[in-house]
């Protein structure tokens, strides 16, 4: 028998109730983006995707708590926030296994992706590089609040929550850090014709 | 650096939309990984619906193994409503404290009074020792929530100890407030809330508890560290 499409809120509450292609489902539709905080938070691929599976399962054990306050996509993108920072911190407990060194691991970057250049693939590899160096090189406090902002799409109030500052510093954050990267991308080829694009056509998992 | 400086939303620095785009492009996703990561996911949450009960009886039989103390016993079995005085020890009181907490871990609050009363009757020479008074002592407060009898507080768990819901408060808010200073590291956890990380580890009413606070919703929340189950949240009224 052909299952019927569910909508997201059918797809949500079917996953609670512990269907498990429902909850199958919904994870693999919020991986990419889970995935993409987590890349974003850590700067390091490996890590990336140790994150994204963490926040994975975190996600699928949780899911009976979250109470609907937010988009449930909002709700995975905070816990792999959550869990990136966790990350961080272990890292920093481990000094001498797994400390994060954003320098270090775009320089890696550049060598896999160099790699990936012989096979055809490098404007794409080119544009990644340069946007995890640029957000590599700007304060790291700066880099987190964009990145949740412009990727986990949290709101100024989650973040100064998680940031344990006031939300004032959240914006001032967010823009300082905007502009860092905006000036530090300016004129790159291989970003997107920015000619060609708007600012309402970014993408919504929604 | 500045960076408290709060500017107008109108004066938001806005990303260029394809820095924007590429923020969020984070080229192919290996689908084995991923894959990988959702069948694992998958796993966990079939864990959380089978094993945290098995893990808590296990875990609460341990505890019980690890905490054949006087003082443990005097705690369960005052809180079934049977006295015990301070100085009763000794090898004859841990026993007949275990075969209480044993029965108890396994049936209903509502079977905790006759398990007590048995046990009192057991322990005849025992009960001729206790106050009057004591035996009256509320039995709905202690039976009222099962983990309250079940996880006896481990006498050398460094978590605080708290006893009511002022007190969590308090220890979460003083938590909250050494992670932000930096004194404190955040505990590890699988428990996860809406609005802000886990703050610490305390053991609230015997349960071993990760705390959570949500300054927006002015919600405190205790989870079990078990199963992370609800064992009691707060909100404040604003």
């Amino acid at each position: 028998m052909v299952r019927r499409r569910l909508t997201a809120s059918e797809q949500l509450a079917a996953a609670r109730s512990g269907d498990r292609e429902a909850l199958g489902d919904l994870l693999a539709a919020h991986y990419d983006r889970v995935f993409a905080v987590c890349l974003r938070m850590l700067h390091d691929r490996s890590a990336a995707e140790d994150c994204a599976q963490e926040a994975m399962i975190r996600i699928a054990r949780g899911l009976s708590r979250f109470d609907g306050r937010s988009a449930v996509s909002t709700w995975c993108h905070r816990i792999a926030v959550t869990t990136a920072l966790d990350a961080v911190r272990h890292a920093r407990r481990r000094p001498m296994s797994a400390r994060v060194d954003p320098d270090a691991t775009t320089r890696e970057h550049i060598d896999e992706d160099a790699h990936a250049s012989v096979i055809g693939s490098v404007e794409r590899a080119e544009l990644r590089d340069s946007v995890a160096i640029a957000l590599a090189s700007i304060p790291q406090e700066f880099a987190r609040a964009v990145v949740m902002r412009d990727v986990a799409d949290l709101d100024y109030a989650e973040i100064a929550e998680i940031e344990q500052v006031a939300v004032g510093t959240v914006k001032s954050r967010i823009s300082r850090g905007r502009a860092a990267l905006n000036e530090r991308l300016a004129g790159n080829q291989a970003l997107p014709d920015r000619r060609l694009m708007t600012t309402g056509s970014e993408e919504d998992p929604e | 650096m500045n960076d408290a400086m709060e500017p107008d939303d109108e004066n938001m620095v806005e990303l260029d939309p394809g820095v924007a785009a590429s923020l969020r492009a984070v080229g192919d996703v290996d689908p084995v990984v991923r894959d990988s990561a959702i069948a694992a996911a998958l796993a966990a949450s079939d864990d959380a619906r089978v094993v945290p009960i098995a893990e808590a009886r296990s875990r609460r039989r341990v505890r019980l193994m690890s905490s054949l103390s006087a003082a443990a016993a005097a705690v369960v079995l005052v809180a079934v409503g049977v006295s015990v005085i301070p100085s009763m020890g000794g090898d004859d009181s841990g026993d007949m404290s275990m075969v209480v907490v044993e029965q108890a871990n396994d049936e209903e609050p509502a079977q905790y009074e006759a398990v007590a009363d048995e046990s009192a009757a057991d322990s005849s020479a025992k009960s001729a020792l206790m106050e009057p008074s004591a035996t009256e002592q509320p039995l709905a407060e202690a039976t009222a929530d099962e983990a309250q009898l079940s996880s006896p507080v481990v006498a050398n768990n460094p978590a605080p100890l708290l006893d009511s819901e002022a007190e969590l408060i308090d220890q979460t808010d003083l938590f909250a407030s050494q992670l932000s200073a930096g004194a404190t590291e955040p505990p590890e956890s699988s428990c996860v809330m809406l609005g802000g990380g886990p703050v610490g580890i305390a053991i609230y009413a015997g349960v071993e508890v990760v705390l959570f606070r949500d300054l927006a919703s002015g919600t405190y929340t205790a989870l079990s560290t078990t199963d992370c189950s609800t064992v009691v949240q707060v909100v404040l009224e604003p």
